[in-house]
């Protein structure tokens, strides 16, 4: 093993691979920060790119690009209230307020100290505990992806500020508009109103740009007259101390293990494992209520989280052939068209791409922090610009993203609807986040429950079968009864104020 | 707290676009009940128990149930605000008020939808030009020697990387 990622590290140090994992890396916090372009979609449309290189080259382009969007989600998350990714979308959460009450520089800080901590850690756990890590992974039966799935739509309802009502609502919003196109177990459509478009149901790539890209422009149009006031001129990245890193403990702990281990968790990816930290940080605050309002533990909990994930997911996908996420399906299918065999016998017979990725993760780690301090100060110089020159290209990358999903025009028509129909939502109080999540984990919820049930003849009680199930049963419920408590107890507080 | 008059009538011309936005809802929860199956399949169990109606039908019951919630919520919260309110009066009022904005979202909705309906139809750097120049005056921007420069640049550099970078077959 040690000898093995020692020749990985060796052959990362080749000038040609070290200079394509940055470049990869650099498209990637670029990408990344871009709302509509996500990972998936940049490794896509870098596939043809790297056709005539070599497998480890190409891969590790890929992987630059892969841990270099995770980060840069959090860029316009915080900036802009317009995350590039979806996981970066919980970032926003706290982010933005930081950025608010003008602690841009240090909401970034958080971010990029929390995305690096949370990589280096899950790439530790990933490279020395890979035998345990996929034992837990290949252990993962349906009915245990489905529970976490539904813990993490009870979780992102949790968040809601004010009213689980309309999390609830918003989630199921959401799991409506999942269950469009054509059903995965019977292969029957649902939703469809006749149109071929729709039998594949709707554009991930679209319901992100709607929601996060057209909605938020739509919205922000009321703070037009007023120009970026989250920097100041002299901007300065303010990385936080060690000390006050170390103090919080607690979120980066928190977002490293969730990250780790629900990145190996075949299906569920990042968005689950930032929602999760999200909410399990939250509860377990002193103050929960400054969550949302720019509580620096909001940013590095689903930031240590999501590039935790990174190690995670490579696990699946180096030992069994299984994608933790979409980026890893795609990074699969490049094994494939490499003349590679994914799954078990791939650490036979590919060991040197194999150990070549895993240093490739590691270093792409480092080289997002150097070239985040840089992109950082990009960033900030494109997002101080008044907001009548940088909603116009968000507007077009946006429109481009939603585009480039499918390389057809109906994604766009979709993000438009769902545009409007996100700035509707989010003008109630309905936060377009719980949408996104339904979207996300409903496929995941329906399948996976589905498949349990087939395998335990419609047996339910397959779903208490074993004690993380019970105790994955036990926080649901929990976490519904909390929050149903503390809606009454707020709604005993309006109706004296009225 | 006691609120203020002002506050109370915005309050309440919340609570009425509460109720609206409920019934919005209503309508989506009670309308997937009739849309989930337009291909008339057959309604067959499969061996989990389940078929290809269930989830989206359970969803829908589930928000039609939250809606339902919410709506009641919505009109007992209004029906105890004691403040006489007229919603059409406040909502002219509104418009007046925020006319500009209004206008401004509406017509970037319009140019974004006239953007991507020609999108392909005519050359991409020039289609681009013209609606960054459109939505840059849009936003109220008036320094037109900028505005055609940051047009003609946004509209090569999107086709540089869109179209000659990233190959989009646009």
């Amino acid at each position: 093993m040690f000898e093995g990622l020692l020749g990985g590290f060796a052959n990362c140090f080749e000038p040609f691979n070290l200079l394509l994992l940055f470049l990869g890396t650099f498209l990637g916090l670029l990408v990344g920060a871009l709302p509509g372009l996500s990972s998936p979609m940049a490794i896509i449309i870098l596939l043809p790119v790297t056709y005539s290189l070599e497998p480890l080259p190409a891969l590790l382009t890929m992987i630059g690009v892969y841990v270099g969007t995770k980060l840069g989600g959090s860029f316009s998350a915080i900036l802009l209230r317009t995350p590039g990714t979806p996981a970066g979308a919980c970032t926003a959460l706290d982010g933005f307020p930081m950025a608010e009450k003008g602690q841009s520089g240090l909401a970034l800080g958080y971010a990029t100290y929390a995305s690096f901590f949370g990589g280096v850690t899950s790439w530790i756990i990933a490279v020395t505990c890979i035998p345990f890590i996929s034992g837990i992974a290949l252990k993962s039966s349906n009915a245990d992806i489905a529970l976490i799935a539904i813990m993490g739509l009870v979780m992102v309802s949790a968040f809601t500020r004010g009213s689980m009502l309309k999390g609830f609502i918003g989630v199921c919003i959401g799991l409506l508009i999942g269950s469009i196109g054509m059903d995965r177990t019977d292969a029957i459509e649902r939703f469809t109103f006749g149109s071929i478009d729709l039998l594949s149901g709707v554009p991930f790539a679209a319901a992100l740009v709607g929601l996060f890209g057209f909605a938020v422009v739509i919205s922000d149009l009321s703070l037009m007259k007023s120009s970026s006031e989250l920097v100041t001129t002299k901007f300065k990245i303010e990385l936080p101390s060690t000390l006050d890193f170390l103090k919080r403990w607690r979120a980066w702990s928190v977002g490293g293990f969730f990250g780790s281990i629900i990145g190996a968790v075949p299906g569920v990816g990042a968005d689950g494992a930032t929602w999760l930290s999200y909410g399990t940080v939250k509860n377990n605050s002193k103050n929960p209520e400054n969550f949302g309002k720019g509580e620096p533990d909001g940013v590095v909990a689903p930031e240590t989280a999501n590039n935790a994930t990174t190690g995670g997911t490579m696990v699946p996908m180096l030992t069994l052939g299984i994608p933790g996420d979409a980026s890893t399906a795609i990074m699969i299918g490049a094994l494939y068209l490499h003349g590679l065999q994914p799954g078990v016998t791939l650490m036979k017979t590919g060991a040197e791409v194999v150990y070549g990725m895993l240093a490739g993760l590691l270093l792409a780690g480092v080289f997002m922090f150097i070239i985040a301090m840089g992109a950082i100060r990009f960033f900030v110089y494109v997002l101080r610009q008044h907001r009548s020159i940088l909603f116009p290209f968000v507007l077009i990358f946006a429109t481009m993203g939603a585009f480039a999903s499918y390389n057809e025009f109906f994604p766009v028509y979709v993000a438009i609807f769902l545009g409007v129909f996100g700035f509707i939502m989010e003008e109630r109080g309905f936060p377009v986040v719980t949408i996104v999540l339904g979207v996300i984990l409903g496929p995941i919820i329906e399948y996976n429950t589905r498949v349990a049930l087939q395998v335990a003849n419609a047996d339910w009680t397959t779903f208490i079968d074993t004690w993380p199930r019970i105790l994955m049963i036990g926080i649901i419920v929990f976490l519904v009864f909390n929050e149903v408590k503390q809606g009454l107890s707020r709604q005993k507080l309006s109706k004296q104020n009225i | 707290m006691l609120l203020s008059d002002k506050e109370k009538r915005e309050k309440k011309s919340d609570l009425v676009k509460d109720i609206l936005i409920g019934f919005f809802f209503l309508i989506i929860s009670v309308g997937a009940f009739f849309a989930y199956n337009p291909a008339d399949a057959p309604l067959d169990v499969g061996t989990d128990g389940m078929n290809f109606a269930t989830y989206p039908l359970g969803v829908a019951s589930l928000l039609t149930i939250l809606v339902l919630i919410y709506l009641i919520t919505s009109f007992k919260k209004f029906f105890s605000a004691q403040q006489d309110y007229n919603f059409f009066k406040y909502l002219n009022q509104s418009i007046q008020d925020n006319k500009s904005l209004y206008f401004k979202r509406i017509l970037t909705v319009i140019l974004l939808t006239v953007y991507a309906l020609i999108l392909g139809e005519i050359n991409f750097m020039l289609l681009t030009s013209v609606f960054l120049f459109a939505v840059f005056y849009l936003y109220e921007r008036r320094d037109y020697f900028f505005m055609i420069t940051l047009s003609l640049l946004g509209g090569g550099f999107s086709y540089a990387l869109f179209v000659y970078f990233l190959k989009l077959p646009i």
